[in-house]
């Protein structure tokens, strides 16, 4: 069997995108609870601060796939169905990678 | 072949470890749902002070505060079962009868901790 076949790739994807979003969120859930409105666009204003924020809200959509396929796959049996959800899926996660990608552009 | 199709969600008994696993395919679902919102939610934020403290202040009416739990809920209960599991890659506490009190602790810590949000936000 292939190693995308196996499921290992999306199991360890799963993983590792589940410990970029714990740690994320946490920072962000301080940000809100501190009230202070400068630091949280100071530090996404920077290309650091950017980079991070670029990465949590990708591992967001990552998992997002994951998790959502599985339960596509799970559930969904007739194969134009199935596919037509996958697709529209995809989509709508490239449509929200891209809203993210207008807010960091714009307070970059 | 002819399965048995017996569906009844109220005369199935899934045992607790099902409860906390299916919870954590159902918070799953939600937090996708949820996603969109939160996203219009932080560039509403951070798009300047005043709507900051309109987002901030958004969470102290009714629907905001339920909205506050259940987004909470999902949350932590997503988690707390996604930590379970990479205990179990660890291969700590995949044994009995740690891997079925781990299930209760993780299905109560989710209600607990969303409800303990809800109380002292």
């Amino acid at each position: 069997m292939s190693y995308q076949a196996s499921g290992l790739r999306a199991f360890l994807w799963q993983r590792i995108s589940a410990v970029v979003i714990a740690i994320g969120t946490l920072i962000i859930l301080g940000w809100l609870a501190s009230g202070n409105y400068p630091t949280g666009r100071e530090l996404i204003a920077q290309p650091l601060g950017a980079a991070l924020f670029g990465l949590f809200w990708g591992a967001v959509l990552a998992h997002s796939w994951v998790g959502m396929r599985d339960i596509i796959l799970d559930y969904v049996a007739r194969r134009g169905v199935r596919y037509a959800l996958l697709a529209g899926l995809a989509l709508w996660l490239l449509f929200l990678g891209l809203w993210v990608f207008i807010i960091l552009a714009r307070n970059l | 072949m002819k399965r048995p199709t017996h569906l009844n969600l109220f005369t199935i008994h899934l045992p607790v470890v099902g409860w906390a696993s299916i919870a954590h395919r159902l918070a799953g679902v939600m937090l996708f749902l949820i996603t969109p919102f939160l996203i219009y939610g932080l560039e509403t934020a951070l798009y300047s002070p005043e709507n900051f403290l309109q987002i901030k202040n958004s969470f102290s009416t009714f629907p905001g505060r339920a909205i506050l739990i259940f987004t909470c809920w999902a949350f932590t209960h997503h988690f707390l079962a996604g930590l379970r599991h990479l205990f179990f890659d660890l291969d700590i506490g995949f044994s009995a009868p740690f891997y079925r009190w781990s299930a209760i602790l993780v299905l109560a810590g989710g209600v607990f901790i969303s409800l303990g949000v809800g109380i002292i936000l």
